[in-house]
C-alpha cells in the first residue's frame, strides 16, 4: 500500500460500502462502528438516572425530553447540514434568527387577530434572505464563517432588540402572542406524543433520507471532505453553500416562531442556548466539524442528551455553580469518548 | 546519457527572469498598502478622529487614560485569543476564564492571597491541562472549549455565587498608575503588541506555535511531540488572561463571574479584524491589537453619541463587514499587483502558492477551523 | 502485481559492516490487513548513495519512515549509532545525524527557510542575528546545491510553490553536512524539479557523499536518477528487498526487469510511442477514422488567442479539438497549472463557447496531480468516489439510482482496471489505484474534453502505461485531451506540445518536433517560436522575454 504513516486508520465502515449480506454480524459490526453510538448510550444512561430520581416516570420522562428537545435538534438538524459543508463552515447567526422569528411572527399574528400563512410566509422569507447574506459574505468577501455569521447575527440581534421594545407595548392580553394555532402546535399533541416531538422525529428522518440518497447530499459531503477535488469534479460548491445557509436560517426562524408559540411570545434571550447548543449536538451526534460526514438520528439523540443532562443538573438540586461544572465535565467526558474527527495531515 | 537529461545552461543563473516592475521604493510602497493589518490601523485612526469629533475631552491625558483602561483586558483577551488561534486552536472559554480569575482577585487574592496565587496556578494547570486533553484525544476545539467554559464559570460561581468581593488595592494601583507623558493604559496596550510580536516571530516558541498552526506534524522534528507546544501555547495563554482578569479587576474594583462574557466573540472579531486567520500559523499581533482597540473605541462612540445599547452590536456587525469587505477589495489589488510576476525561487509577494494547492475558481475558500484540520 | 519473486541474482549481499549510518533487521509494518514491511533487512552506508526502487506499494515510503522516525515498526529491530532499538522519535533519529525530505514535504509553510533552520539547528544558529545568519547559510549551500540565487530567505514556504519548496527542504537537510549529519534520505525529492536542476543536485550530492563520508538513500520513480550516481540500488517489492545490484550492473533495462515492468523505458512512454498506438501526424485529423465517420470536420472544444488569465498565465494561445492529444510543457511553476484551470473554469460557464470559438458544447473533467489532496474523497467508498462523475447519468428524481449506479461503477472498475474493491474505502488504495479512481470519476462524466493535470506524478511505471493508454484511446474515440506534464516522455505522446514559459504560451511544437532536447530548449528560451520553422496554430507570441536581472 502507498500508505505512509500518517494514513486514516479507519475505523468505521465507509459510505458506500453497504455490506452485501445483512447477516447479523455486519450489522453487529455496523452497529458498534456507529458514530452516534456513545450519545446514544449516554442518553439512555441519563434518561435512567434522570427518571429513577422522578420516582420511576420514564414515560413521562421521555416524552417530555423528546418535547423539549424538539426544538434543539430542529436547530441542530440546520446546523448539521452547514456544518456538513466543511472548510470551517458554521452558521451562528442562529439563535439571533431564532428570536428574530418569534418577534417577527409574533408582530404578524399579534395574538390571533393576524394572519398565520403571512407570518409564516414572511418567516420563511427572511430565513432565506439570511441564509443567502451568510453565504454571500462568506464566499464573496471571504470572511470566515465563525465571523461572518456572527457579524450578520449582530446586526439583526440589533433589528430585534429595537422591535422588542416596541412590541412590549402591542397587546399583551393574549398569553400567546402568536397565536392559538401555534401555540397548540408547540404544546400539544395527541396519544402520548406531542406534535413537537413527531415533527423532530419526522424532520430527522427525512435528512437522514436526504443524507443517503440524494445527490445534493453527495455533492455537500464531497466538498465537505475534500473542497478542492468536490470543485475539481464540477460540483457547485458555492451554490450549495447558499443552500446550507438558508436551510438553516429557515429552520432556526421557524423554531423561533414554534418556540415562542410554547413559550408564549418572544423573549429576549431564548435563543443564547441554541448558538453553541446547535453546534454541540452536531458534533456530539458524530459528525465531523471538518464536514463531509453528517449523521441526522446522531444530532436528534444529541439533543435529547443534552435536555436530559439540564434537567439533570436541575434535578439534583445543587448550587448553579455545580451545576455548570457538572455540565461541562459531561459534555467534555462525552466529547473524548466520540473521539477524534480525523487523522491529521 | 539518460533521456530527459538536458545540457546544462550558464551556473550562477539568477532565479528572477522577471524584473521587478517599478522602482525600489513603490514596491516597498505596496508591500505596506497590502499588509494584511493595514485595515485595523486605518479603522482605529478612524474612530479616533470620530471619537475627537464627538467628544473632543477624550483628547487629554485624563480623557485617554479614562478611555483605554477600559481596552487594556479587551487587547489582553484578543492577544490570548491569537496565540491559541494562530496554533490552530480556537477558545471559546476566555470569558468565562476571565470572570474566574476575576473573582479569584476579588475574594482570595484578597483576603488570603497565598491561596490567591494557588488558585491562579490552578486555574493555568487547569487550562493548560485542556489544552493538552484536546490535543492528545484530537478532539475539536471548538466545542471542547465550550464545555470547559461551563467549568470555568461553574467553578467561578462556586467561588462567588454572586457579584461581589473587593478587589485589592495593589491591583487598582498597579493598572491605575499616573506615568508622565503618556497614559498607562496606551502604554499597556503598545507594550502588549510589541512583546506578543516579539514573541511570536523571534523566539523559539513563538516559531514552534506558528509551526503547529501551520502544519501539526512538522513541530516532531523540533520538539518531542505537538502536546508540548501545545502545552506552551495554552501556558502562554493563560498568563495572558490572568493579566487581563486583573486589568478587569482594576476596572470593576469586585467581583463578577460573568464578566468576561462578551470577551470571546470580540477577541475573535478582533484577531481576523486586524488581518490573522484561522490556523495557518500566520500571526499578526499587531492587527489583533488594533482590531481589539478598533471595538473598543466603538463602544466608547457609542456612549458618548447615546446610541442605544440595542445598536450596539449592530454597529459592531457592520463595522466588521465593512472592513472585511475593503479588506476584500485590497486583496483585489494584490492579485493584481503580482500579476505578471510568476513565482520562481525567491520572488515573491503573494500567500498563494500556484502548483498543487490551485483550485479552479477565483474565489477563495474560507479557511478550516481550528481542530477541524485534523 | 508480484515481480518475479525473490531474484536470485542479487549481486551484492546486504550484509552489515561497520560502515553503517543504520540499519534495520526483519523490520515489520502492516497497515491493517496490509502489509507494508515484511522482515526488510536495509542498511544504509556512509559515503554511499543507495538508490531504493520499487512500485508505489512496494513498501518504500514506510521504510524509509522507519529509517528516519516518522513510522513505528511492528516489529524488527533498527541499528542506530552502535544500539539496536525498536523505534526511533523523530527527534531521536535527528540527534543520530538522519535526515529525511518526505514526499509530501514537512516544513511548517507559516515559516520562512531561515526561521526552519534556526529551528533544526538551534546549536549552530544562536544569538540575536541568528536568522540572517541561518538565511546566509542556506542562500550559499543553496547556490552550491543547484547553482541559482535565492533572491531571499526570510519568504515564508507558503508563497513558492510546491517544486521550490521541495529544493529548499532538500537545502536544508544537508545544512550540516560538514558535521553532524550522517545521512540524508530523499522520497521522491526531485519529483517537481526540472531535468536540470535536478542533474546538479544529483552531481553534488555525489560528490558530497564521496567527500564528507555521508550515507544518501534515494527513491525516485526517475531510474535515469538511480542509475546516474547510485553505488548501490535495492530494488523493493510487495515490502520485501528482492534485489540488490552495485557498480556497473546498475543499469535501467535491470531495474525495470527485477521490478517486473516492461523490458523498456523509464516512463514506459517511449515504448507505447514506437511499438504501440501509433500517434497522429500534424496535418490534423485524417488519421483518427473513429470521430463521426471518415473525412468528416472535427470540431473545435477550445481556441484561445491570447487569453489571460491573472496573475499567473498572460496569454495564452491554443487549439483543441476533438481527438487532439495536446501537450502542454515548460519549466515547472510557470503558469501551465495555472492555464489549465482557467480553461477548465471557463468551460463550465456557458459564454465560454462564444469566447473561445467552441463549436460543440464543452463536457470537460479535471484530473489533478495529488489524488490524496485534491482527487478522492477519503471518507467514502471506491463506488462514492466514481459514482459523483456520473451523477446527471444516474439521478432519479435527484436521488441516486443505486442499481445504475453498481452496474456503471462496476464497468469503469473494470475497464480502468483498478485493483480494489468498489466497496473499499477509497483511502486503502494505493497511489497508482486512486489516481485511476479519480479518472474513473471524471470518465463517468463523458466528457468530451479531459483537463490533465500532471496526472502520473509519482505513480509507478505500471499503472503510467495503462494510463496512458486510456489518454490514447480516449483521443481516438474524439475526447479532446489537454495534458500537462513534467516529464518529457510524456509529452512526446502527444500530437503537439504547448510549450508555457513565464505565463505565456511561447511555441507550439508538432508533429515530429515533439522531442526531447526541442522540448528543453525550447523551454530554456534558446529557441524562439520562428527559429522552430513552423507557426502555431493561431499565432503564437514571439519567445525571447526580456531579462532584467
Amino acid at each position: 500500500m502507498g500508505a505512509t504513516s500518517e494514513s486514516f486508520q479507519p475505523h468505521g465502515a465507509p459510505e458506500g460500502s453497504h455490506p452485501a449480506s445483512g447477516s447479523v454480524k455486519d450489522l453487529l459490526g455496523s452497529a458498534i462502528r456507529y458514530r452516534g453510538l456513545p450519545v446514544l448510550i449516554g442518553t439512555v444512561i441519563l434518561w435512567f438516572v434522570v427518571a429513577l430520581h422522578s420516582h420511576g416516570r420514564f414515560g413521562a420522562t421521555l416524552e417530555s425530553t423528546l418535547t423539549v428537545g424538539a426544538f434543539l435538534s430542529l436547530v441542530g438538524l440546520g446546523q448539521m447540514f452547514v456544518v456538513a459543508a466543511g472548510s470551517g463552515n458554521i452558521d451562528l447567526s442562529v439563535p439571533y434568527v431564532l428570536t428574530f422569528g418569534a418577534y417577527l411572527a409574533g408582530g404578524i399574528i399579534n395574538g390571533g387577530s393576524g394572519s398565520l400563512l403571512l407570518a409564516v410566509v414572511v418567516t420563511v422569507a427572511f430565513g432565506l434572505a439570511v441564509g443567502v447574506a451568510n453565504a454571500t459574505v462568506i464566499v464573496h468577501l471571504n470572511v470566515p464563517p465563525i465571523v461572518a455569521t456572527l457579524a450578520v447575527g449582530f446586526l439583526i440581534e440589533s433589528g430585534y432588540l429595537e422591535l422588542g421594545t416596541h412590541q412590549s407595548n402591542l397587546a399583551h392580553n393574549a398569553s400567546n402572542q402568536l397565536g392559538n394555532t401555534v401555540s397548540n402546535v408547540a404544546t400539544g399533541g395527541f396519544g402520548g406524543f406531542s406534535y413537537m416531538a413527531v415533527i423532530a422525529i419526522g424532520c430527522v428522518v427525512i435528512a437522514q433520507l436526504i443524507l443517503w440518497r440524494s445527490w445534493f447530499a453527495r455533492r455537500l459531503l464531497a466538498m465537505g471532505q475534500s473542497l478542492a477535488a468536490a470543485r475539481l469534479s464540477g460540483v457547485a460548491t458555492n451554490r450549495i453553500t447558499v443552500t446550507v445557509y438558508c436551510i438553516s436560517a429557515v429552520m432556526a426562524a421557524l423554531v423561533g416562531v414554534l418556540l415562542g408559540g410554547y413559550i408564549g411570545g418572544g423573549s429576549l434571550d431564548m435563543g443564547t442556548s441554541y448558538q453553541l447548543g446547535s453546534v454541540a449536538v452536531v458534533i456530539l451526534g458524530g459528525c465531523f466539524i471538518s464536514g463531509g460526514v453528517a449523521n441526522s438520528p446522531g444530532v436528534g439523540i444529541a439533543a435529547m442528551f443534552l435536555t436530559l443532562l439540564i434537567t439533570l443538573t436541575d434535578i439534583l438540586n445543587v448550587s448553579p455553580g455545580v451545576q455548570q461544572i457538572i455540565e461541562g465535565v459531561i459534555i467534555v467526558g462525552l466529547l473524548s469518548v466520540v473521539g477524534s474527527a480525523r487523522n491529521v495531515e | 546519457m539518460p533521456a530527459s537529461r538536458c545540457e546544462q545552461p550558464e551556473s550562477g543563473r539568477r532565479t528572477h527572469p522577471h524584473g521587478t516592475r517599478g522602482t525600489g521604493r513603490s514596491v516597498a510602497l505596496r508591500g505596506l498598502l497590502l499588509r494584511r493589518d493595514l485595515p485595523s490601523a486605518v479603522l482605529v485612526i478612524a474612530l479616533l478622529a470620530v471619537t475627537a469629533a464627538v467628544e473632543p475631552a477624550v483628547f487629554s491625558y485624563e480623557g485617554l487614560d479614562l478611555t483605554f483602561i477600559g481596552l487594556v483586558p479587551l487587547v489582553c483577551a484578543a492577544v490570548a485569543q491569537l496565540v491559541i488561534m494562530v496554533g490552530g486552536d480556537i477558545d471559546l472559554s476566555i470569558g468565562s476564564a476571565f470572570g474566574l480569575v476575576n473573582v479569584i482577585c476579588a475574594t482570595s487574592l484578597n483576603s488570603h492571597p497565598v491561596i490567591g496565587v494557588l488558585e491562579l496556578l490552578g486555574f493555568v494547570a487547569a487550562y493548560v491541562a485542556m489544552g493538552a486533553l484536546i490535543e492528545l484525544r484530537r478532539l475539536p476545539s471548538l466545542v471542547m472549549t465550550f464545555a470547559f467554559g461551563f467549568v470555568w464559570l461553574g467553578l467561578a460561581l462556586v467561588i462567588l455565587p454572586d457579584p461581589g468581593g473587593t478587589v485589592p488595592t495593589w491591583v487598582t494601583t498597579a493598572f491605575g498608575a499616573t506615568v508622565p507623558w503618556v497614559p498607562e493604559p496606551i502604554l499597556l496596550i503598545s507594550g502588549f503588541a510589541v512583546v506578543s510580536w516579539m514573541y511570536l516571530t523571534m523566539t523559539r516558541p513563538g516559531r514552534l506555535i506558528r509551526a503547529i498552526g501551520a502544519r501539526k506534524l512538522s513541530v516532531q522534528q523540533y520538539t518531542r511531540g505537538p502536546v508540548n507546544v501545545k502545552i506552551l501555547m495554552y501556558a502562554t495563554a493563560a498568563v495572558v488572561i490572568i493579566i487581563g482578569g486583573l486589568a478587569l479587576s482594576a476596572q470593576s474594583g469586585s467581583g463578577d463571574p460573568n464578566s468576561g462574557q462578551s470577551y470571546v466573540l470580540v477577541s475573535i472579531a478582533a484577531i481576523i479584524l486586524g488581518g490573522g486567520e484561522f490556523g495557518g500559523g500566520l500571526a499578526w499581533p499587531v492587527g489583533a491589537v488594533l482590531g481589539a482597540v478598533a471595538f473598543g473605541l466603538v463602544s466608547t462612540i457609542d456612549t458618548y453619541l447615546s446610541i442605544s445599547s440595542n445598536l450596539v452590536s449592530g454597529v459592531e456587525g457592520a463595522i466588521l463587514l465593512i472592513a472585511l469587505g475593503l479588506r476584500r477589495s485590497l486583496r483585489g489589488l494584490e492579485i493584481r499587483h503580482v500579476a505578471g510576476r510568476i513565482l520562481t525561487v525567491g520572488d515573491s509577494d503573494g500567500d498563494e502558492a500556484p502548483g498543487n494547492e490551485d483550485v479552479p475558481d477565483l474565489v477563495s475558500v474560507a479557511p478550516e477551523l481550528p481542530g477541524a484540520s485534523l | 502485481m508480484s515481480s518475479s519473486g525473490r531474484a536470485a541474482d542479487s549481486v551484492v549481499a546486504m550484509g552489515m559492516t561497520p560502515d553503517d549510518v543504520v540499519a534495520t533487521h526483519g523490520l515489520r509494518r502492516a497497515y491493517g490487513p496490509t502489509i507494508a514491511l515484511d522482515g526488510v533487512e536495509f542498511a544504509a552506508r556512509a559515503g554511499e548513495v543507495t538508490g531504493l526502487v520499487g512500485h508505489n506499494g512496494a513498501g518504500k515510503s514506510t521504510l524509509i519512515g522507519c529509517l528516519s522516525g516518522y513510522n513505528t515498526p511492528d516489529a524488527g529491530t533498527i541499528t542506530v549509532g552502535g544500539r539496536d532499538v525498536a523505534s526511533m522519535s523523530v527527534l531521536a533519529a535527528r540527534a543520530e545525524g538522519i535526515r529525511c525530505v518526505r514526499q509530501e514535504l514537512s516544513l511548517p509553510v507559516s515559516l520562512s527557510i531561515a526561521e526552519c533552520a534556526v529551528l533544526a539547528y538551534p546549536s549552530r544558529f544562536k544569538g540575536l542575528r541568528r536568522k540572517v545568519e541561518a538565511g546566509a547559510a542556506v542562500a550559499s549551500l543553496f547556490h552550491g546545491m543547484f547553482g541559482q540565487t535565492l533572491a531571499t530567505t526570510q519568504r515564508p514556504l507558503g508563497s513558492y510553490p510546491f517544486s521550490q519548496r521541495q529544493m529548499l527542504e532538500v537545502c536544508l537537510a544537508f545544512m550540516n553536512y560538514r558535521e553532524g549529519c550522517r545521512l540524508v534520505i530523499l522520497d521522491e525529492a526531485t519529483s517537481g524539479t526540472d531535468a536540470e536542476l535536478t542533474a546538479r543536485l544529483l552531481a553534488w550530492m555525489s560528490n558530497t557523499a564521496r567527500l564528507h563520508n555521508l550515507a544518501v538513500v534515494l527513491t525516485t520513480h526517475r531510474l535515469s536518477e538511480v542509475v546516474s550516481i547510485a553505488n548501490r540500488a535495492v530494488v523493493m517489492a510487495d515490502g520485501d528487498m528482492i534485489a540488490t545490484l552495485a557498480g556497473g550492473d546498475i543499469t535501467e533495462a535491470r531495474l525495470v526487469e527485477l521490478m517486473g515492468g516492461a523490458a523498456r523505458a523509464h516512463t514506459g512512454a517511449k515504448q507505447m510511442a514506437v511499438g504501440g498506438v501509433a500517434r497522429s501526424d500534424s496535418s490534423g485529423g485524417e488519421s483518427r477514422s473513429a470521430v463521426g465517420g471518415v473525412g468528416e470536420e472535427r470540431r473545435t472544444l477550445v481556441h484561445l488567442d491570447g487569453v489571460s488569465y491573472p496573475p499567473a498565465v498572460r496569454s495564452a494561445t491554443l487549439t483543441i479539438r476533438e481527438g487532439d492529444l495536446v501537450g502542454v510543457g515548460g519549466l515547472d511553476g510557470h503558469g501551465q497549472a495555472e492555464l489549465l484551470a482557467g480553461v477548465f473554469r471557463q468551460s463550465r460557464r456557458s459564454w465560454f463557447r462564444r469566447r473561445t470559438g467552441a463549436t460543440v458544447p464543452v463536457r470537460a473533467a479535471f484530473v489533478s496531480a495529488d489524488p490524496r489532496r485534491e482527487g478522492v474523497f477519503p471518507e467514502w467508498s471506491v463506488r462514492w468516489n466514481i459514482s459523483l462523475g456520473g451523477r446527471s447519468y444516474l439521478s432519479r428524481f435527484g436521488f441516486v439510482s443505486t442499481s445504475r449506479e453498481r452496474t456503471s461503477v462496476a464497468e469503469m472498475v473494470r475497464r480502468l482496471q483498478v485493483s480494489g474493491r468498489p466497496s473499499q474505502r477509497v483511502s486503502e488504495l494505493s497511489g497508482g489505484n486512486q489516481q485511476k479512481v479519480v479518472l474513473a470519476r471524471a470518465l463517468m462524466g463523458r466528457p468530451n474534453l479531459l483537463i490533465l493535470n500532471d496526472p502520473t506524478r509519482g505513480i509507478d511505471i505500471r499503472t503510467k502505461q495503462q494510463i496512458y493508454g486510456l489518454f490514447q484511446e480516449l483521443a481516438a474515440s474524439g475526447c479532446g485531451v489537454l495534458w500537462y506534464s513534467t516529464e518529457l516522455d510524456e509529452l512526446e505522446l502527444c500530437d503537439r506540445v504547448h510549450v508555457v514559459r513565464s505565463g505565456r504560451t511561447i511555441g507550439l511544437l508538432e508533429g515530429d518536433e515533439v522531442r526531447h532536447d526541442r522540448l528543453v530548449a525550447m523551454s530554456f528560451g534558446e529557441i524562439t517560436a520562428e527559429a522552430v520553422g513552423e507557426t502555431a496554430v493561431g499565432g503564437a507570441t514571439s519567445g525571447r522575454e526580456s531579462e532584467n536581472v
